[in-house]
């Protein structure tokens, strides 16, 4: 058996489980979406800070490097000493000893860590001369000892300085001292030895702080710095050394005023300057920000996943509850809604042969149910009154039969007491015919009534004359008027031959005519009058009897309804010859009126006048819509 | 006894007549309700069968009309109405018995002479006075153990003397009782039938039961006398 409420529980929560499972799975991506989508902006970040990590470690190491180089620079330009005034001295002696030279050679002379380099130049250098020193200039630079490597030398390769950590090791001059401009740098990573990469700078700039000597003055016992042994710093005297641009003689001149000595900028040396720094470092720093990098990647995942563990617990669980929540309140919801159904099959189940009422207050009733309702009720209506009908025939045929029934046992039973005579037996038995007679006409009577109800009895036309079959009538029942002194009239016209039943409209006729009997005024009279018109046959039958009470008028049809309950001996007066001619004039495709008043009672009977013959179907189809009726 | 019988079906009623007087009842026959109305107004009855289906007045209409008037007499429904409610109705408006059709006609008579019975306030259905025995439901009289043989409206009258034994009954109240509204009422009728009974019941006998009251009418014997 099908339940309405197991099918509506079943689909209902397979479709909120659906739609939640739908909103959870939605919930769930769009959440993981925009989780997925901040994790990857978090390892943009993490990525951006390594690489700002990165380059601001290479570029702090680019900086040391410039600001040691810088240092460095600084530095070796200090150890410059330009004589002036010697080839004065030196006269012909110089010009012989070194050809080509003029009045503009001078001597560069260049301390060093441990030499002193001494150049002369006239345009450009013509001897050089390195001589061993003690002085140490990389030990004057904070540099870190392990990890730098730097060293300076001039343009013609001579390397000046060295780090110490650079050993044997031999920095290449690379490309730095093909740049032109006057000061220029150039980074770039050079590979010391196998394994051993190098961050490097190279400087070139030509001296431009330098001391100056006048070899004259110092000849001439010209107090003045001491060429060869000055101190690590330049002096700071009175005049203090100035840049090669400085414009000649404009100094003051004369003894013991130091006159700027004259330098022609090409015989100026230029210095480079390179300083490297191992690559290691920095690579372990980069490494360290790269791991740190790679420890926050892990770390995002991580917390993403487990953040996404957590949206997916959280979700079940939701889900869990919120379907627990609704399969109970869905159950609870579509048992209220059913409620009015409920209702309304309880009302249904206490129905009951006894009980055709719908107790059922319709006012309550949602409007969908309320057609099915008012059809119910409509219907059980019916039903009680066909049923109420039904046990009233019932009891009414019992109730008819019962009378004769008595007379006829109380007849017998009184014969039987003691011998009779020939005489009474014969009387007795002539009671006894009249009682079993009038059995059988309401025996009759009621099975007329049931075949009609059942549909047995059809209407079988046949072409006859209405007139002659009312005579016969007439004939059947003259004898009875003639005995209650009544006078019977006609007014019957020519033959109307038509289709219809002749045993039914006989039937018709003598009921009416025995009722205009039964209840006529003693000398009263009877009128039998049969009219054609276009489409009918009318008949009337009117008495001059005691009429009928309005109100009986209405129920004069009604199976079993009498409007005197009297009964005679020689007519069963069960109230059934009315219905039964109701029955067959509908049957007849007609209509029956009644008037009526103290004058008397009028029955029209109006039947449809037929000429030729109709097809059997007619009658069966008005068979059935006396049936449906 | 006098039973008035209200019925409109005239078969039963004659039925009806027939066997109540073939057992000793004066029977008047009501065909509708005003008929029986008159009667049962204008003699004495000791049952009227009553139907309840009548033309012009029904049954139960007279009856509550009688009851209400103070008339006595007991009252049999007869009718087809055989539902509880009817039976229910009838009696409660005053009918001492119900009884549906069809019926037995030995039911019928053993219920009105019950009535009879009743009417006289005697319960035992054997009459006892003296040596004479009736037995009402048997209908047979015996006097010192002798059976004697009594013709209905002999015993109908013996019946009567006895119920109201040791007092004096009129010729009228005999006539009233044991005559139906056809018989003719001639004066010595009745003296006929004492004769005939008291040749019966009272010839070979020391005491006479059947007692002349003259100028006053009948009685049996009482107990004490």
């Amino acid at each position: 058996m099908k339940s309405i409420r197991l099918s509506l529980i079943v689909y209902f929560l397979v479709l909120l489980t659906g739609a939640l499972a739908g909103v959870s799975w939605f919930s769930y991506r769009t959440t993981a979406q925009a989780l997925h989508q901040q994790q990857l902006d978090a390892r943009k970040l993490i990525e951006a800070q390594c690489e700002t990590q990165t380059a601001a470690a290479r570029t702090a190491l680019d900086r040391r490097l410039v600001r040691q180089a810088l240092a460095m620079l600084n530095k070796s330009q200090s150890m410059f000493v330009h004589a002036e005034g010697l080839w004065n001295h030196l006269g012909v002696f110089g010009a012989a000893a070194l050809p080509g030279a003029h009045a503009n050679v001078g001597i560069w002379a260049e301390r060093n860590r441990d030499k002193l380099a001494i150049e002369v130049y006239r345009a450009s250098p013509i001897h050089t001369y390195i001589e061993e020193l003690d002085d140490d200039l990389v030990a004057n630079i904070d540099h870190d000892y392990e990890h730098d490597y730097f060293q300076s030398y001039r343009a013609n390769g001579v390397v000046m300085q060295r780090s110490e950590s650079l050993g044997d090791l031999a920095m290449a001059l690379g490309d730095a001292h093909k740049l032109t401009p006057l000061l220029t740098e150039h980074f770039d990573n050079a590979e010391l030895k196998p394994g051993l990469k190098v961050r490097r700078l190279t400087l070139r700039t030509p001296v431009q702080k330098y001391d100056v000597i006048n070899i004259e003055r110092l000849w001439k016992g010209v107090p003045g710095p001491n060429p060869f042994f000055f101190p690590k710093t330049p002096p700071k005297g009175p005049n203090p050394p100035k840049g090669p641009n400085q414009p000649k003689g404009k100094g003051p001149v004369g003894a013991g005023a130091w006159q700027r000595p004259t330098v022609f900028p090409a015989t100026v040396p230029t210095i480079y300057i390179q300083y490297a720094s191992n690559l290691a470092p920095l690579d372990k720093k980069i490494a360290a920000i790269e791991k740190e990098r790679d420890d926050q990647f892990a770390g995002l995942d991580l917390s993403i996943a487990r953040e996404l563990d957590q949206l997916r617990a959280r979700m079940f669980w939701i889900s869990v509850v919120t379907l627990v929540a609704i399969w109970l309140g869905g159950f609870g919801v579509i048992q209220l809604g059913l409620a009015p159904l409920a209702k309304m099959s309880d009302a249904v189940s206490k129905i009951s042969p006894k009980n055709f009422q719908l107790s059922l207050d319709t006012g309550t009733l949602p409007h969908e149910l309320m057609p099915i309702a008012k059809r119910l009720k409509e219907t059980l209506d019916h039903l009680q009154k066909a049923f109420t009908r039904e046990k009233q025939a019932a009891a009414d045929i019992s109730h008819e039969l019962r009378t004769p029934l008595a007379a006829l046992m109380t007849t017998l039973e009184v014969a039987l007491r003691k011998n009779r005579s020939a005489d009474e037996y014969r009387e007795i038995l002539s009671e006894c015919r009249g009682s079993g007679q009038h059995m059988y006409q309401l025996v009759e009577r009621i099975l007329k009534l049931a075949r009609l109800d059942a549909g047995a009895d059809l209407y079988r036309p046949d072409e006859i004359d209405v007139v002659d079959i009312a005579l016969n009538c007439v004939d059947m029942i003259r004898p009875l008027a003639k005995a209650k002194g009544l006078d019977l009239r006609l007014n019957l016209p020519e033959p109307i031959i038509t289709q219809t039943d002749p045993d039914k409209l006989r039937e018709v006729l003598v009921n009416l005519l025995h009722n205009a009997i039964e209840y006529n005024k003693p000398d009263g009279s009877i009128d039998l009058a049969v009219v054609r018109t276009n489409s009918q046959v009318r008949l009337e039958v009117r008495d001059t009897g005691i009429g009928i009470p309005a109100e009986a008028m209405e129920r004069i049809f009604e199976r079993f309804y009498r409007g005197d309950p009297s009964r005679h001996a020689d007519t069963p007066h069960a109230g059934l010859g009315l219905s039964i001619v109701k029955c067959y004039v509908e049957l007849m495709g007609g209509t029956i009126k009644v008037r009526s008043s103290t004058e008397g009672t009028t029955f029209t009977i109006e039947l449809p006048y037929r000429a030729s013959a109709p097809a059997v179907e007619t009658g069966v189809q008005a068979t059935r819509e006396l049936i449906r009726r | 006894m006098r039973v008035l019988l209200v019925e409109d079906h005239k078969p039963l009623s004659r039925a009806l007549k027939r066997g109540l007087e073939e057992e000793g009842f004066a029977v008047d026959i009501g065909e509708d309700g005003e008929e029986a109305d008159y009667k049962a107004r204008s003699a004495s009855y000791d049952v009227i069968v009553l139907d309840l289906m009548l033309p012009k007045v029904d049954g139960l209409t007279l009856l509550k009309q009688w009851r209400k008037d103070g008339l006595e007499m007991h009252i049999l429904i007869l009718t087809a109405k055989d539902t509880t409610a009817d039976k229910v109705k009838g009696l409660d408006l005053g009918a001492d018995d119900y009884l549906t059709k069809p019926f037995q006609l030995e039911e019928l008579l053993a219920r009105l002479r019950v009535l009879v019975r009743r009417g006289h306030q005697v319960k035992d259905p054997i009459l006892r006075i003296h040596d004479l025995e009736i037995d009402t439901a048997a209908r047979t009289v015996r006097r010192a153990g002798q059976t004697v043989h009594l013709t209905p409206r002999e015993f109908a009258l013996l019946q009567f003397l006895a119920y109201h034994s040791g007092k004096v009954v009129t010729r009228t109240m005999i006539w009233e009782h044991l005559y139906d509204e056809y018989d003719e009422n001639t004066s010595n009728v009745v003296d006929v039938y004492i004769r005939y009974l008291r040749t019966k019941i009272d010839k070979g006998h020391d005491v006479p039961l059947i007692l002349t009251r003259w100028g006053e009418g009948y009685m049996l014997r009482g107990e004490g006398e």
